[in-house]
Order: structure tokens, then C-alpha cells, then sequence
């Protein structure tokens, strides 16, 4: 028992963590946050790491001496804003299942948490912009008209091969769309429908969210704050995090 | 990847079998008979994964088994039933399918069985199967907890590796725990086990009775009678007393307890030995002539006869000192007519041969000399086997058959000297002794039992042994003694002795004499410098060479092209005093940092070498060691 007792204190010690968070984290919903876990000891592995953030474990059955991996952890986090202390805990019933030890480990580390994304009554987008209808781009898209043949290059979809014309040519001939553009919309929370601003940016997290899906440049104005509309992953975390630090101080 | 189910499934197996390997000879027959076949489905169950016993009627069956040896359970039958009940749990639990639960008992049962052992036997194989076990339980015990945490888990190669390799850590602590509690928990001054195992008195070569004739054979078996740690003796003085015996009465010898007399020794070569006795023995042996015995409390007899004051239960030991072929004297008065008394019917062949020699000799000493004559012209042999069963055995072999044992020789020879007139008895015990050199003690076993005769002569006893009389004295009754015990068995009866006085013999009284020492020791410790100096050029010594072997061990794990690049990187760093070289830094682009002509030519090759061809010639090796050694000889640039 005692000889058990001091492996798995053992097994517990020397251990590093480091979260790797998802770039999106929405508050109330489950995310899997990535934890980076170094060994520190040069040649005593550690076994059976059951490693949680508040809520159910995630298990790393061996980690050798000297060695990082990672784990992806269920985390969910209440509210938006800046997280900048995480409680991490580790438990173990290694080596013999009679206990289980555990150790808790605070870890200082910023994380953006966007508002909960809440389905608010679709608003139509003529609603918050000028413009309706699609419009063609000059961009090369997926969805638009034929706006010429070219040669396939790799990286073509299949799908985009004019086989027709292909057959009649001895080089594979692909269609190249035109990417249809829909027409941007501004986003103000604060004018959105909702008993509290909570209500509202959850509202806004979800517009946000939705219009980028569906294409349309997507902008903010957020009191002072007008961002002006954009496309593309990068532009939506920049809304959603400025809707995070909204009034947070 | 291999299941850890699987392995957990051997490693209960093994435990099983380990466990009930010690009991299995003291089993039931019916439970000797299932426990092979529990052990074969279980197997069979393993492999195919179809069992023939499920789990709820393995509980059924489990309760009736119990039930039928609960009870034949009281206070006068503990041991058998509780054996018999645990191997069989063992043996239903491993035909049955097993959950971790069900691993986890088998592990437990294993040890129970194991540790019920110990009420049947205390042999040394106790200790290594012991260790085996721990090792396997608690490996058994670690792989549970990863089965329990997935039932489908496969570890690789180098996962199990790492595993077991951590996992050896609980063995190891385990056993060294136990080593030191062992000697330091409190233990009383009886065994409690004793009250549930009772001695048992093993059937010896030495009896407490001569009674030639009663059996055609005497083969006595090589079991130890007793062990005697003392410097080795002369073959011929190696004579352990027992008992003696002083009553003739219808063939048979027996003893009645001198009451007045006694007697002094004088002479004689003296030795001091320590005896280990099993349990139960009724007489202390020690060396002809007991001088005086320590360390046990025992009633001594006038005619030098020791017997332990109360039954040892378990193994025993005490120091003896003797003088070897010393004089016996008799010291005041003695009760002759014990020593001359005849049994009601004496053959009137023995009589008249006893008359004829007390005719004519003149003194006691001379009879003795007729008589050993009388013995030597009757062409008497030395034989254990296919003896005549008659009513008067001393007869047949004295002029019929003329074969017979120490019996047959000592019985006659005392018979006849009292019959010529001089009082003698027969002396029981052993004779030889098996030496070894390994553990420096003398081994007896019941084949060595023997009995002589003494004789008074002249208000001295006489030893006399007859048996040497016989005419094939030195091939077989001599021949017994010198004839050496297998290497195997020499070996394993240094182990077992060891056993015995480590484990075995450690009660309470040298639980606290080892206390005693060991705080003496530390009391009495002083730091000498010159005492430390020789173990500490050992211990530099050991590490250096351990040093050495290991980085020629990891050197020859190095293969031909890192060896070639480690001595690049090292001649570069002498070079260019560099501390280290990044690894990231390719060879290539080291080279051309710094700008040397042969880095260049080394890594323009290596890299060449490396990448393009499967197999480097004797040339190549040459090239690039040739580069290495111009770099080498260049001195380091400031």
C-alpha cells in the first residue's frame, strides 16, 4: 500500500500544462480545449492521467519521461469575456486501483470566451444593409455563372472538369464559376431585440456567425466601435471578440 | 498491440498455480483432481473465449463446496478444510469467465493459498515462490487498473515496456519492506500457528527402542535428522549421542533413567557446535562426549543423555560442547547390576559362545578383545535388506543368516558382554555426517542413525561399535559416511539451512538480540577514515567501471554514420570553440558558416553518402575519415 501510494504521488509530480484553446470558444457551450501536458522527469513516465477542466476527463494512458502530448479536454465556460485563471486537475488510480489521487493546478492563461450564440428572429438582411439581390464578383467562386474555360490546374475540384469539352480536347478543361457576392450588413447589438445587452451580444454573436456562413461582409457598430464589413474567418473572430470584451471593463 | 485481458488472464494463471503448487500434495484427492482440470478449461475458456461454467452457477457452486467443508470444520480439523476450500475457490474462479473483480480474487486467492501453506510446511521453496508471486500479483494488479479503465486496451511494445518497468518498482519496494518488517514487528515468543498445525513427528532413522528382527528391511531414508554447524571432525569420531539404553527385556532395548551414579570426562579433543533440530524431537544429539549445553532449557540425564525440557514445537537450535574420543569415568558409585541384567530367554548358542570367551579371558578388557574376535570369525556382514524375521533375530544372525545392521551387531555384542560378565548398553544416535563446506555444518540424515555399544571397563566406559566388525565394514557402514550427498542436494540444503536459521528459528529472543546488536553497532560506530578507504576505492572503482560499460554500450548502439557525424561535431567544436551545435543546424549550412574548405568537403560527402547510396563502401569510410582526422589535427583558431 505504501509502496503504491508514494508510485502514485510519483505519478502525479513533474507534470507542465499548457492549454491550447479552439480559436472559437462560446460561452455555455462544450468546447474541447486542447492541453498540451509535458513531463518534466527525464525518465519516469506517468500512466493513466485523467485530466479535466470542470468537467468530464479526459484520460492520457502514457506519457514517457521527457515527453509532451496533448489531450483534448470537454471544457464549457459559463460566461464571455477574458478567462485568465483555469483550474486544471489531474487525477490517477495508478498503479493499483484502490485510490485515486488527485492534484489541482491553477493555470494562468488568457482566453477570449465569445457571448452564447443565441437564435434570435431572423432578420432579413435588407434589414441591416441598403442593397439586396446577389452580385457577381470578378472572384473565381463555386456557386456563380460560367465565366470562362480555363485548363486544369491541380488543386481543381473534380466537379469544376467540363468533361464534354475535356473529351473533345486532349487537356482536361475545367468551368470556372464566378463567386456570387451577397450584399453586406452591419451589425449593431445594441439595436437588436433582447431584455439585456447579455441577450442582445448572444443575439449578435449569432447574426455574426450566420451572415459570414452565408457570405454576406459582415460589420459592427458597437457604441462607439464601427468596424466596417468584411468577409473570412479572421474578420468574424475580430467581431466576436470585440462583442467578447464588450462592457467587460 | 497486445490485449491487456490477455495478459491479465496468464498472469492469473500463473498466480493460481504458483499459489496452490505448495498445498497441492496436501489436498483432498477429489480437489487434486479438479484443480489440473480448472486450470485446463480455464485455459481452454481463455482461448476460445467460451466458458463452460457461468458466473451466477459458479456462485451455486462455490456456496455448496464451501458449505460441504464448512462443516467438517472444528478446532481439531482447521487447516484441511480451509486449504481444500481455498483452492477450490480458486479452481471455480478460474474456470469461470472473469470480470476485473474476478481478477482481483484470484490474485487474493493465490496469496491465501500460498500463506495457507505455511500451516502445512515450512520449506525454503516457500520464499522464492513468494517473491515470483508478488512480482506477478502486483504486475497483475497495475495491468487491473488499466483494464478497468478500458476492457478492450491494447498496450504496444513500448508501452508495456514502459509500464512494466515502472510497474517493477511495487515488487521491488513490497519485498524490501517486507524483509524489514519482518524483522521488526513484534512476533511472540510461541508460533500462533502452532495451535492449528500440530508437529508432526516425521519418521526417523533413530528410535528410541533396538529391537532387531522386527523388520526384514531398514532402509532409512536421506532425510535431514539434524544439522551441526562446528569445524569439520575426523571421520571416525563423528559419533552424535541420543540416547542410551540400558534395558534388555525380550529382545527388545529400552531405557530406564540411571538414578545413582555418575561419571566425569577426561581427555579428549574438544569441539564446540551448534545443532539445528526440526520440531518435535524428543532427544538432544550432540557430539560423543557431551561436555555441557546452552541455550535451551533441557534435563540432563546421568548417562550423558540431554532431552529438551518441554517439546520444541518448531525448529530449535543450541551449542553444545563435546570432547571428542574422551574418557568416560565413572565418578563415585553405580548401580552395576542394571548394566549386567539378561533377559528371561537367552538362545543357548549366545550363552554357551559368552561362556566360552568369559572362560577365557582375564580381565574385562581381554573379553572385549575375545569377543571382537568371536565377531570377526563369524564372517558377519552388514546388510539392511531381506533379513530373517524370527523369533530370536540375535541368533539367526550370529550363526545362521549372519547379516544384519547396527541392531543386529550392537544388540548381540552388549547381550554377549553381559553375558561374559560385563556391564554394558547400547549408545543410540548417529554416525557420520555429510560436511558442508559452503555453510560449514554437518549434515545427518536418518541413514546415518546408528547405535554402538559402551562397556565398563575398569570403571570407564568403553565405546565400543561393533557394526565395524563386520567383514564389509568399510564398503558399506563406513562407506555411508564418506559417500558425498549430490551437488544439487548439498546446494539446496545450504539453502535450506539458511532458511532455517534466518526465517524459521527468528523468534522473539533473536528478534531482540539482533535489536541489541544493531543499536550496539551504531552506539559503538566511530568514523575511521582508514576503514572507508578500501570500500570507497571499491565503490570508484565499481562506478567507473560502470561508466565505462555504459558509454561503450551506448557507443556500439551508435551506428556507422552517426559515429562519423558526432566526431564531425566534435572536432568542430575543439576547432571553432563552439559550446554546441544547434541540431537544427544542418551539416550543410554548418559548413558553409563556417567557411572551412574541409567542414565542406566532409559534408559535401556525408551528405552524398547519406542520401544517395544504400550502402557505404570501405572507401568512402576512408575518405571521411580522412577529412575527420585532418580536422582533428587542426588546432582551434582564436
Amino acid at each position: 500500500m505504501s509502496v503504491s501510494g508514494l508510485l502514485g504521488n510519483r505519478n502525479l509530480k513533474h507534470l507542465e500544462f499548457e492549454l491550447e484553446p479552439p480559436s472559437e470558444i462560446y460561452a455555455g457551450n462544450e468546447t474541447l480545449v486542447g492541453v498540451k501536458i509535458r513531463n518534466r522527469r527525464r525518465r519516469v513516465p506517468a500512466f493513466l492521467l485523467d485530466i479535466s477542466l470542470g468537467g468530464k476527463p479526459a484520460c492520457l494512458l502514457l506519457l514517457r519521461g521527457g515527453e509532451t502530448e496533448r489531450v483534448a479536454v470537454p471544457a464549457t465556460f459559463a460566461r464571455r469575456g477574458i478567462h485568465k485563471q483555469h483550474r486544471i486537475e489531474v487525477t490517477s488510480n495508478f498503479p493499483i486501483n484502490f485510490f485515486i489521487r488527485s492534484r489541482a493546478r491553477n493555470l494562468p492563461q488568457a482566453l477570449t470566451v465569445f457571448p452564447r450564440p443565441r437564435h434570435c428572429a431572423t432578420i432579413p438582411a435588407e434589414d441591416l444593409a441598403g442593397q439586396t439581390g446577389e452580385q457577381e464578383t470578378n472572384r473565381r467562386g463555386l456557386e456563380g455563372e460560367i465565366s470562362r474555360i480555363d485548363d486544369y490546374r491541380s488543386g481543381d475540384p473534380l466537379k469544376m472538369i467540363h468533361w464534354k469539352l475535356s473529351a473533345r480536347q486532349d487537356t482536361l478543361k475545367v468551368k470556372q464559376l464566378s463567386a456570387t457576392a451577397q450584399p453586406p450588413v452591419e451589425i449593431d447589438p445594441l439595436r437588436l431585440p433582447g431584455r439585456s445587452i447579455e441577450e442582445q451580444l448572444s443575439c449578435a454573436c449569432y447574426l455574426i456567425d450566420d451572415y459570414i456562413r452565408r457570405g454576406h461582409p459582415v460589420g459592427l457598430k458597437l457604441g462607439k466601435l464601427v468596424i466596417p464589413a468584411a468577409e473570412g474567418r479572421q474578420h468574424k473572430i475580430r467581431l466576436l471578440t470585440e462583442l467578447a470584451h464588450y462592457d467587460q471593463g | 498491440m497486445i490485449k491487456v485481458k490477455s495478459t491479465l488472464e496468464l498472469l492469473a494463471l500463473l498466480c493460481g498455480l504458483l499459489g496452490v503448487m505448495p498445498l497441492y500434495l496436501y489436498l483432498d484427492p477429489a480437489v487434486q483432481v479438479l484443480l489440473p482440470l480448472a486450470f485446463i478449461l480455464g485455459i481452454i475458456g481463455a482461448k476460445s473465449d467460451h466458458y463452460l461454467v457461468g458466473p451466477k452457477l459458479a456462485t451455486v457452486i462455490s456456496f455448496i463446496l464451501f458449505g460441504l467443508y464448512l462443516v467438517q470444520l472444528n478446532l481439531a480439523n482447521v487447516v484441511s478444510p480451509v486449504v481444500n476450500i481455498l483452492a477450490l475457490l480458486l479452481a471455480i474462479r478460474l474456470l469461470t469467465e472473469k470480470s476485473g473483480r474476478n481478477y482481483l480474487q484470484i490474485f487474493m486467492l493465490s496469496i491465501f493459498c500460498l500463506a495457507a501453506s505455511t500451516l502445512l510446511t515450512l520449506h525454503v521453496a516457500f520464499f522464492p515462490i513468494l517473491v515470483v508471486l508478488i512480482f506477478l500479483v502486483t504486475t497483475g494488479l497495475v495491468l487491473l487498473t488499466f483494464y478497468n479503465q478500458d476492457p478492450g486496451m491494447r498496450l504496444g511494445k513500448r508501452q508495456r515496456r514502459a509500464l512494466l518497468g515502472t510497474a517493477a518498482i511495487l515488487p521491488l519496494g513490497s519485498l524490501t519492506l517486507m524483509i524489514f518488517f519482518f524483522f521488526l514487528l513484534p512476533r511472540t515468543q510461541f508460533p500462533l500457528w502452532n495451535f492449528l498445525n500440530p508437529g508432526t513427528t516425521a519418521e526417523s532413522g533413530f528410535n528410541e527402542k533396538v529391537s532387531p528382527g522386527i523388520f526384514a528391511n531398514n532402509a532409512a531414508s536421506r532425510n535431514l535428522a539434524f544439522r551441526a554447524a562446528c569445524e569439520q571432525l575426523p571421520v571416525d569420531s563423528l559419533y552424535w549421542r541420543g540416547t542410551v539404553l540400558n534395558r534388555l527385556e525380550d529382545n527388545v532395548w529400552t531405557r530406564v533413567e540411571p538414578r545413582y551414579e555418575s561419571s566425569r570426562i577426561t581427555g579428549g579433543r574438544q569441539v564446540n557446535c551448534t545443532i539445528f533440530l526440526p520440531s518435535g524431537s524428543r532427544y538432544l544429539f550432540t557430539p560423543d562426549r557431551p561436555l555441557d549445553l546452552q541455550g535451551l532449557r533441557t534435563q540432563k540425564d546421568k548417562d550423558l543423555v540431554y532431552k529438551p525440557y518441554r517439546p520444541q514445537k518448531k525448529d530449535f537450535s543450541y551449542e553444545v560442547r563435546s570432547s571428542l574420543n574422551s574418557s568416560l569415568e565413572v565418578n563415585g558409585r553405580i548401580n552395576r547390576s542394571i548394566y549386567l541384567a539378561l533377559p528371561r530367554r537367552v538362545p543357548e548358542s549366545i550363552r554357551q559362545a559368552a561362556e566360552e570367551i568369559a572362560g577365557q579371558s582375564d580381565s574385562p578388557q581381554s573379553t572385549i578383545t575375545l569377543l571382537e574376535d568371536f565377531f570377526r570369525r563369524q564372517n558377519l556382514t552388514y546388510s539392511t535388506s531381506n533379513l530373517p524375521v524370527t523369533a530370536n533375530p540375535l541368533e539367526e544372525f550370529l550363526f545362521n543368516d549372519k547379516r544384519g545392521y547396527c541392531e543386529y551387531f550392537a544388540s548381540s555384542f552388549a547381550l554377549m558382554l553381559r553375558l561374559a560378565g560385563v556391564p554394558s548398553r547400547l549408545v543410540g544416535g548417529y554416525h557420520g555426517g555429510e560436511y558442508n563446506q559452503l555453510g560449514g555444518y554437518y549434515l545427518v540424515t536418518d541413514e546415518m542413525a546408528h547405535v554402538w555399544v559402551e562397556a565398563l571397563v575398569d570403571d570407564e566406559w568403553l565405546r565400543i561399535d561393533p557394526s565395524r566388525l563386520a567383514t564389509n565394514a568399510e564398503t558399506t557402514l563406513l562407506a555411508r559416511s564418506r559417500r558425498p550427498l549430490p551437488l544439487m542436494t548439498r546446494v539446496g540444503d545450504f539453502i535450506s539451512y539458511y532458511w532455517t536459521q534466518a526465517v524459521i528459528t527468528y523468534d522473539m529472543q533473536k528478534q531482540f538480540s539482533t535489536i541489541r546488536d544493531t543499536a550496539k553497532t551504531l552506539k559503538d560506530f566511530k568514523v575511521e577514515p582508514q576503514r572507508f578507504k578500501q570500500p570507497a576505492l571499491y565503490v570508484v572503482a565499481l562506478v567507473a567501471i560502470l561508466l565505462i560499460f555504459r558509454t561503450l554500450h551506448g557507443y556500439r548502439k551508435l551506428s556507422l554514420q552517426e559515429k562519423l557525424l558526432n566526431r564531425f561535431h566534435r572536432a568542430v567544436r575543439k576547432r571553432y570553440k563552439l559550446n554546441e551545435i544547434p541540431e537544427s543546424t544542418g551539416l550543410l549550412e554548418l559548413a558553409n558558416r563556417l567557411d572551412d574548405d574541409d567542414c565542406r568537403r566532409f559534408a559535401e560527402l556525408y551528405a552524398e553518402l547519406a542520401y544517395s547510396r544504400l550502402e557505404w563502401t570501405e572507401a568512402d569510410k576512408k575518405q571521411l575519415q580522412e577529412i575527420l582526422k585532418r580536422l582533428e589535427q587542426h588546432k582551434p583558431k582564436d
